[in-house]
């Protein structure tokens, strides 16, 4: 029998968050998390914590809000079943859950997001790529308001394990060989220094979860489609899977702020 | 959430034996072994998705309960032992969701166990009890930890006990699934 180690998945959600103005967290019986497994429940996208559960991609670990006021939400689950062959990381299910806990709890304004991809858990060794089933899921984008696109950028970092920095020229050749519109990445730069893009969201999660602490760090360049959670869950799929087919195969933590001066489709 | 009637009759005593100490004397149930045989260690479980052959019962997740009324139902629910994003521990929460009891509180319990080379799972770290509304929502969830020493592979799962305030509820209990996870007690 094989010995399957789990494969977590998280997402930290920065910005402002305006509650609504009928929601008193003082007294309302739901809160990120119990939010988090009823919609994913209702989307078909839990697997619920039983011996014989079937379905679903996958299972609840933790959620929650803060503590600093600028994270707006986080998220934890375990990926419940290997990713499917020819599919790629179910990020952009998992943004989109996300994004409709926190429209329950209130308006967000997204300054960044914080994912941790288990990027282990595509063996590029063993799976058909996944990235044709992401450019027919790319439809979802076509036709937005050109206005929506907005200059962001993405930084991957593999902590202690520096296949980051071998494969970055890579990704970039590979992501400009794909025909797509969802993300047009300019440009990549190589970086190990926290402080010198500018960034300034430590790891949301302890080291022991992937392999941090953070230090081996690659930033891409590019225009999204728009700056939503969708788009974003779509991106970090599609990098993921740029970096496992080239040479990555450890967790990666993904953070994606929009720069200054663009205009976002959520605000 | 998945319901099932199941006719029940039992009195509290029967109920009140049946708590978590119990369920840990049936997971860790062995087989005789040589006593020059080492000793079972933590290790990661096999991934069959459910407990080991013999080591235990089948216990639904679901729990019905009688009152001088009538039968009714109610899911205990968890999620997946997983470690913590915020200290290194393996934590599970669980919950309760009321289907038609006459109950507004519920006593909630979570002991996670860690999977031992010998086949058996055994309790680790602490238990949650908390006695909390249905639903699983804000203040209404009860956590169970174990704090972890090292980080080698090691299988991991929670039992989940709900006892209804106020009723007497059937004794079954929701194992939930092994999941093999960096974290060793």
């Amino acid at each position: 029998m094989s010995i399957r180690p789990d494969s977590t998945m998280f997402a930290a959600l920065h910005g402002e968050l305006a509650l609504h103005p009928w929601r008193d967290p003082r007294v309302a019986s739901s809160d990120a998390y119990s939010l988090f497994v009823a919609r994913s429940s209702a989307l078909g996208w839990l697997t619920e914590a039983t011996e014989n559960a079937s379905g679903g991609l996958w299972g609840m670990n933790d959620a929650g809000q803060g503590p600093e006021p600028s994270r707006i939400a986080w998220f934890q689950v375990s990926l419940t079943e290997p990713v499917p062959d020819g599919r790629p990381l179910p990020v952009q299910a998992f943004l989109s859950c996300a994004g409709d806990v926190v429209a329950r709890i209130g308006t967000p304004r997204l300054r960044a997001v914080q994912l941790l991809l288990p990027v282990q858990s595509l063996d590029a060794s063993t799976r058909a790529s996944a990235v044709l089933p992401l450019f027919q899921d790319a439809g979802w984008f076509a036709d937005g308001d050109p206005r929506w696109r907005t200059p962001v950028r993405v930084t991957l970092d593999g902590g202690q394990d520096p296949s980051i920095h071998s494969a970055a020229p890579e990704m970039l050749q590979w992501i400009r060989s794909f025909t797509q519109d969802v993300f047009a990445c300019d440009s990549f730069s190589l970086t190990d220094d926290l402080t010198d893009d500018g960034m300034v969201l430590e790891p949301a999660v302890i080291d022991e979860l992937w392999r941090g602490p953070a230090r081996h760090r690659a930033t891409f360049h590019g225009v999204l489609t728009e700056w939503s959670l969708d788009a974003l869950g779509w991106l970090a799929a599609f990098l993921a899977e740029a970096a496992s087919r080239n040479g990555v195969g450890t967790p990666l933590m993904l953070t994606a702020d929009r720069l200054e001066g663009s205009r976002s489709r959520v605000d | 959430m998945r319901q099932s009637l199941r006719k029940v009759s039992m009195t509290a005593g029967i109920v009140s034996a049946a708590l978590l100490g119990m369920s840990q004397t049936a997971a860790i149930a062995v087989p005789s072994a040589s006593v020059l045989a080492p000793p079972p260690t933590p290790a990661p479980a096999p991934d069959t998705g459910r407990a080991p052959a013999g080591s235990e019962a089948s216990l639904e997740n679901t729990g019905s309960a009688t009152s001088t009324r009538a039968l009714c139902v109610f899911n205990t629910a968890g999620d997946y032992v997983h470690v913590s994003s915020s200290a290194f521990e393996a934590s599970g929460h669980g919950w309760w969701v009321n289907g038609n009891c006459n109950a507004t509180l519920a006593v909630v319990t979570v002991q996670l166990q860690q999977y031992y080379s010998d086949g058996s799972w055994r309790n680790a770290g602490t238990a949650g009890r908390a006695t909390v509304r249905s639903g699983g929502g804000a203040g209404n969830r009860a956590t169970g930890r174990g704090g972890c020493n090292s980080n080698s592979l090691t299988g991991w799962r929670s039992v989940v006990d709900v006892d209804l305030v106020g009723l007497a509820d059937d004794p079954g209990k929701l194992y939930t699934p092994s999941r093999n996870i960096y974290c060793r007690r």
